[in-house]
Parts: structure tokens; sequence; C-alpha cells
């Protein structure tokens, strides 16, 4: 297991220089000139665009850019911002915003998701069961922005459980409600498979042989049903902590979070290659990393699943 | 492809925030709140909307004290002399004294005073040489005195190319023209001093220029960020200043900047000038500003400067007498045609297309009434402005655009296209298309560019052969005067004439009008010279914005200027002391 985790982690090396490559040129390839958007409806001042662009070497060909920009990382410097803020600055600010707004949503995802699901499955076919079924269905259904927006206007501006927008009260306080928003349609997956794979193991022969023979209905659950059944659902829920940071630009943005996922979307629009290279490169690392837990986590599930 | 999905996804949530605001929000009453913001425990809510945006900002404080808070977008910087947007000014304005601010005259124009900082301003020779007396004894809230030798400093700094400044092009021809300006202005350039710039003695200085200004232009180029002293620490570690910068006005920040989240102010004791009101002034940052329009409803946050549109029709109702629509801001939409190509070579077929757009209607029903149509470059907060100097052109007229079009021989192929943007509904630019559609019985269609930049590139790629479309743009002017409104976009090869124009009468008057000693004069020249623009008619204006703010039930005695800049200062926070 050692040497398949050493040979996972070798491979993340030529994903990393493809991804900024590619990314690199994709970002190169938008059209619009950055400089000149930075002063559009004001008074141009030619010597400073020529100072920025000799500082972002914007008037060199991609390939020197994209090599200037290798060399920077391999020596640490992982490039500026336009108005001059280290892009490994705004990595130290908002990433752990993030990380809290994603974990908090992830530890919602898992509780209520895998919880409501098991006692969905459990009680199939009650109330119980019916009105998960009828609240996921909604959310999956309703657009994000729309659940995010009508939170806000509920709990924030009418009710004023938790200020509609920013972080100054801190977590919890502040982190609640995004991180509600931004769980519910993974938390609606989640407690959906986790109810189906259940039932399927409910059926299967070996939770019938343990039942007969004489086991307690707790232990039956818990080591065989359970414990069976959560391989389709961790697969769902650790490529999805990545794609929850991922997807934080939206519900970044309508609760003011000053995370990765608002800067993502700022840097696109103002042309600013490195720092989203930079966010992009580790949101696809943290994913590959997510896999590979995954997988490692089959082996636990299932002994049966070896690494070699 | 993942960063374009992303941007598209973005410009969706914009458009839908607008959608699920109006579907739920015509109640939007919230005086039984508690504030749950850190500025405020209780708000003392009903009694205060009463005094309204109209109460004046030189009434006499009622209280002082307390703490209040100020909706912000990120500042690009906080360095003075790099300091180029609304949210940045709004800040450092509290933090820096300088030498002129501008203030609204009881005309309703504005004009630039001199600050309690400002012995004498004067010029001997018709506008050339400038004697600029500070008075003695100020300092920076580091203790470091305020000399002429600050300003010089300072004024050497912003002008030096390899300090990227982006304010430098003050002291360069587009304004005050210092003797010197192109040598230290230069790429690579290794004088580092104007010659323009002299030392005469602690509490004197003299500025030489190029060419001879008005004494009034003068003191509006002297006014604003770009000239703030700073002290000398900020030269040696400008990052660090960048963060924390540490000036000589009301308020003064004595911790850094957190960026992306707020900036702090707390009341400068040492400050020689009048103190504001509250204690604590924070700007809080928003990235997204219907964010911003959910804390005020909250009243989490105590004034939006700027409302989102989204939350525009809702908010004279929600807000009643806290929202604020002052007709005058410093900036205008206007439309360009370009003199290439087959489709608007002829003037009034340019004509035709103007007076078949309505803009009144769109004023109305599209902006909510938070725009005017506008009558010349320049709004009436502007000296000169508010004329009608367009004329009939500018008025809509169905009739005679149609006779227009049809004496001028209507347009190849009879359709023409108007520039629009990627992402963007676009509402207004359709409707003006639905009109000259409707009413000339030309095809319009929207010809959609992923930004302004890549719409001016195409626009200057037009050739004599193709059939061009239609351009559109915003200006917003940095000092209060009718030739920053037209100047820097129509003059002769000035960086920010995107469409190419050039008239050689025109340039001649405005530079005559700078130079013109006495105000009457120079406004004359500068009105003549708009009168050109509206002869060739390449261009035209036609929105005045107006100034769209709301505040929260904590504070009142709130006004934001025509700038954008609010009266920081002044606000009362009503449950203070």
């Amino acid at each position: 297991m050692g040497r398949y985790t050493v040979r996972r982690l070798l491979q993340m090396i030529p994903v990393f220089f493809g991804t900024t490559f590619l990314l690199y040129a994709l970002m190169f390839a938008l059209p619009g000139d950055p400089v000149r958007n930075l002063t559009i409806g004001k008074q141009t001042n030619p010597a400073y665009l020529e100072y920025i662009r000799d500082q972002f070497h914007l008037n060199q060909p991609f390939i020197v850019q994209y090599l200037l920009y290798m060399k920077g990382i391999l020596t640490g410097d992982f490039g500026h911002t336009f108005n001059g803020t280290p892009v490994t600055e705004i990595f130290a600010q908002r990433w752990p915003v993030t990380l809290t707004l994603a974990l908090t949503a992830f530890a919602i995802e898992l509780v209520f998701g895998i919880g409501i699901g098991i006692w969905a499955a459990v009680r199939k076919g009650k109330i119980v069961d019916n009105l998960s079924l009828v609240g996921t269905l909604l959310v999956i259904a309703v657009p994000i922005f729309v659940i995010g927006y009508v939170m806000q206007w509920v709990f924030g501006v009418k009710l004023q459980w938790v200020a509609p927008a920013g972080i100054q009260d801190g977590w919890p306080k502040s982190y609640i409600l995004p991180a509600i928003v931004l769980a519910s349609v993974s938390l609606a997956y989640a407690l959906r498979l986790t109810r189906q794979s259940l039932l399927e193991t409910f059926g299967s022969d070996y939770v019938r042989t343990a039942r007969a023979k004489g086991l307690p209905s707790s232990t039956v659950m818990r080591r065989y049903s359970l414990r069976n059944s959560l391989i389709p659902v961790v697969t769902f829920l650790g490529a999805d902590l990545a794609s929850l940071m991922a997807g934080a630009v939206i519900t970044e943005g309508i609760f003011n979070i000053p995370g990765i996922g608002q800067q993502l979307y700022q840097s696109i629009h103002l042309h600013e290659s490195v720092v989203v290279v930079g966010i992009v490169t580790v949101l696809v690392i943290v994913y590959l990393v997510m896999n590979l837990l995954v997988d490692l986590l089959y082996g636990v599930l299932d002994p049966r699943i070896r690494y070699e | 492809m993942f960063s374009r999905r992303r941007v598209a996804a973005a410009a969706a949530v914009t458009a839908a925030a607008a959608l699920a605001l109006t579907a739920c929000g015509s109640s939007t009453s919230s005086s039984s709140s508690t504030s749950a913001a850190a500025t405020s425990a209780a708000s003392s809510a009903a009694s205060s909307a009463a005094s309204g945006a109209a109460s004046s900002a030189a009434s006499t404080p009622a209280k002082a004290g307390g703490s209040l808070s100020i909706a912000s977008e990120e500042p690009q910087n906080l360095v003075p002399s790099n300091c180029y947007d609304l949210y940045c000014a709004n800040v450092l304005r509290q933090m820096y004294t300088g030498l002129f601010k501008f203030e609204t005259q009881a005309d309703g124009t504005m004009a630039p005073v001199p600050t309690p900082l400002v012995d004498s301003i004067t010029t001997t020779d018709g506008g050339t040489t400038w004697s600029i007396k500070i008075k003695d004894g100020w300092t920076f809230t580091n203790g470091e005195p305020i000399t002429a030798q600050t300003f010089v400093d300072t004024w050497n700094y912003a002008a030096y190319a390899d300090n990227g400044q982006q304010l430098g092009f003050v002291f360069g021809p587009a304004q005050l023209n210092v003797v010197g300006y192109d040598k230290v202005s230069a790429k690579g350039a290794t004088t580092k001093t104007l010659d323009g710039l002299k030392v005469v003695s602690p509490t004197e200085f003299t500025m030489t220029l190029v060419a001879p200004l008005g004494q009034s232009l003068f003191e509006n180029y002297v006014a604003g960020p770009q000239i703030y002293e700073m002290p000398s620490v900020a030269f040696k570690d400008i990052e660090a200043f960048n963060k924390q910068p540490i000036g000589d006005g009301p308020y003064k920040m004595d911790v850094p900047w957190t960026p992306n989240q707020k900036i702090d102010l707390v009341k400068n004791p040492d400050f020689k000038g009048t103190a504001g009101n509250a204690d604590n002034v924070e700007f809080r940052v928003y990235n997204d500003t219907n964010a911003e329009w959910a804390d005020l409803q909250a009243n989490n946050v105590d004034v939006v400067p700027v409302l989102p549109t989204a939350a525009i029709p809702q908010a004279p109702q929600a807000l009643g007498d806290r929202f604020i629509n002052t007709p005058g801001a410093l900036s205008y939409s206007y439309y360009f045609f370009p003199q290439q190509g087959t489709t608007f070579a002829n003037k009034d077929v340019r004509r035709a297309i103007a007076m078949a757009i309505d803009t009144e209607a769109i004023d109305k029903k599209i902006y909510f009434d938070t725009r005017t149509r506008a009558t010349s470059f320049a709004p009436s907060t502007i000296p000169g402005g508010g004329t009608d100097a367009c004329g009939e052109n500018c008025m809509y007229n169905p009739t005679k655009a149609k006779e227009l079009l049809t004496a001028a021989g209507g347009v190849p192929g009879n359709k023409v296209q108007i520039a629009g943007l990627q992402g963007s509904p676009n509402t207004a630019l359709k409707a003006t298309c639905d009109m000259i559609q409707a009413n000339l019985g030309v095809e319009c269609t929207l010809k959609l560019f992923p930004d302004f930049g890549a719409e001016l590139d195409a626009f200057q790629k037009i050739g004599a052969q193709d059939a061009g479309f239609i351009g559109g743009l915003g200006w917003g002017a940095d000092n209060p005067t009718l030739a920053n409104m037209i100047a820097p976009i129509f003059g002769t090869g000035s960086p920010s004439n995107y469409i190419g124009y050039s008239n050689p009468t025109f340039d001649k008057l405005i530079a005559e009008g700078n130079a013109a000693q006495d105000s009457a004069t120079q406004i004359a020249k500068w009105q003549e010279a708009q009168k050109v623009l509206f002869d060739d008619f390449v261009a035209y204006p036609t929105d005045w914005r107006n100034t769209v703010a709301g505040y929260s039930t904590n504070v009142s005695n709130v006004v934001v200027d025509p700038q954008g800049y609010v009266n920081i200062p002044e606000i009362v926070v009503n449950n203070a002391g």
C-alpha cells in the first residue's frame, strides 16, 4: 500500500505541469487586453500601463510568460496580482476561509445526509422516508443561487437570526447559513445514495444470513449493511469535498465570504493569469488527493480490495 | 474552458439575483430590528429616518461618537498617488488633508476650496509659475512635520515612471504639465525629480508649468488623492505603507488593512481641522453588491454609497427617506459612431439614429429614474454644465428622424449594429435597438463583445469598406470641470481618446480655455469646444447619472456628493453619546 501511495503521489507531478500549462494557455487565449481594461472610463496614464506590462511580462510571447511563471514557482514566487499583492498572501488569507466553509458544509452533509439517509432506509415508506424524498427532490430541482438568496432574505433580512452577509461574526455564526446552502445539493444526493444503497444491502444474502444467525439487529446494521453500503457514498463524498471548494464561487458571492471562489471570479475578470492558474492548480491537486484518500478508504471498508 | 464557464455562471447569478430579489422583496421594512453588527448594539430606529439626505453637511454636529460602517468594494490600493478608484479615495479622503477639496457651492455646482493646511496659492506670471504656501506646524500622525519638501518629494515620487503610480499623469500634459515631466515619465528614466518643483522655504515651494493654467483650473488639479502629502517612511517601504498609510486627516488607521474584508479607521485626536463625529469608521468590503443590499435592509451596514441596480426598484419603498437619488453625478453615458466605414459616414444618419431613441422612456422604465437624459456633456453640478447644448439632436423625435434618414438615402443593407457585452442582460441596449427598428424601419441588432477592451479594439479596426457599429461607454470626471468631461476622450492624441476623434478647432478651444485666467472666459471657451463636438456629432451623451445610495436607521445626516464620496466626518451616529 505504501508503494501504491507513493506511485499515486508521483503521478501528480506531470498532472501539475499539464494543468498549469493548459490553464495558462487558456488564460492567455482570453480575448481582450487586461491592462487596457484596467483603465477604461478613466484617464489613461501611458507610463503606468507600460509599467504594468513590464512587471507582468505581458509584452512577451506566451511560452516566455509561462516559463517565467514556472521559474517563479520553482523558486517559491507564485506571482502578484495587478495591484501588487503576492499570490501567496492571497492564499494565506483566502484558503482558510474557503476551507472553513467547505468543511462546515461537509460536516453538515456527512451528518444529515448519511444520518437521515439511514433513518429513511430503516423506515422505508414511512413519513420520514417520504418527507426526505420530497425534500431532496425540491433541493435538487431548485438552482443553488435561488436557495441562497431566499435563505439570506428569510434568515438574514427578515428574521435576522444571523447577519445576511460577511464573516465578521466568525465561526460558526457567520458560516452556518452559507454552509447549509453550499451543502444542500450534495446533502440531497448523499441522502438518496445512502438510502438506496442501504436498501440494496438489506435484501442481500449476507445480511439475511447474519439475521438468521441471530445477531442483534444493531450489529447487523453496523457491521454488515452499513459498511458495505458506504462504498458508493464514500466515493461520492470524497469527490464532493473538492467540488464544495470549487463550487463555493456562487455561495461566497451571495454571502460575501472572502474565500477563494470570490478571488477566482475576480481574477478571471481581470485576466490575472497567475492567480487563476494558482487557485485552479491547487483545486486540481486537492481533487487528486481526495481521490487517493477515497481509494485508500475502499481498502479499509472492504478488506477484499488490496493495492499493490 | 473551466474559466469561461465560471464567468458565465457568475454572470447568470447576477442576472438571477435581480429576479430573486424582485420576486420576494416588496415589503422590506425592518423597523423593529436590532443590529447584529459590531458597530452598534441597539438601533434607536424610527426617529432618525426623518432627518433625510437633504440636511446640510455644514450643520453643527448634534452628537459625536459612535461607530459607523460604510460598504465598499476592495480598493485597488491605499497609496494616495496610486489611488484611482472611488473606494480607496473614500478611505484616503478621511486620512489626508491635501491642498484643495471639492465642495458643493450655493448655486449647486462643485468647486475646489482650500483646506486648513493651505496658506495661499498664487501665480505672478499669468498661470505658469505657481507659489504654494502651506501653514506651519502641521504633522503626520507619526510625528513627521509636513513641509514644502514633503509635497515636492511626494509629487516627484508620483511622477517617476518606475514607481508605477497610476496618478502620475496628473503632473503630465493631461493636467498640470510640470516642467520636466517628460524626463521622469519615460520608461527607464534616470531623472527622478521634476525640474519644475523647487523648495523655497520650509513652508513654500514653487511649481513651474510648461503652459499657463487658469487659477480655478489649477486648483481643480491640486485637489484629491493624487496630490496628498506622503511622509518619508512611505518611500522607504511602499508596500508596508500601502497596508497602513500614515496621514494627517480627521481619521487614521491604527491597524493595517485586512484585504478583502475591512479597513478600520479611528478618530485622529491631533487633527488640526474640524473633527469628525463618529469615533470609528469601518469600510466593509463587499464583492457582491447584492450582499450590500441585504446587509443594509438588515441594518447591518450603515451607508451603501452605490446601490446595486437590482435593488433600485424596491429601494424607495424599503428605505423611505433613507434612499438617496440625486441627479448630477459627474458621469455620463455616451454613444459614438465610427467616422470611417459605410453606414455612419453621413452626419444626418447619425442624427437620425439619435433622434429615434427615446432616452427618457429608457431612463424611466429601465433605470427607474436614476438617470436623466443628457442635453450636454456636463450636468448642472459642473460650472458651465447643464445647458441644452445638444438641442434637437438629443431630443426624441421619430418623425424628424425618419425624414432625415430618408433624405440621407437610408443605410447600406438597411441594418445597423450596436455594441453590447456578452453575459450582460443588455436590457437598455435591446430597448434602444427596438426603438431604432420601430422608428426608422432599419434592422437593428446587438454586436456582442467579451469586454470593453475588445469592443474598442474592434471599433478601431473598422475600415472604409466595413459597415461598422455604434459603440457605447461611460465617462466619469476626475474634477468638476467641463474640460475634464470632454477633453480626455475627444482631444487629439489623448490616451483615453478611444474613438480616434480629432478636430483642431476643438483642441485649440480647450487649450485657450485652460489658459484663461478669468473663469467666465474659461467656461465660455470650453462651451464653444463642446459645441464643436455637437456640430460634428460623432459622439453624443445619452444620460447623466444620478448618485444612488442608501443608509441605515443607525445614522443620519448622510450626503453622497456628485463624485460618489460620502461626507463621513459629518455623519451622525444616532445612538452615540
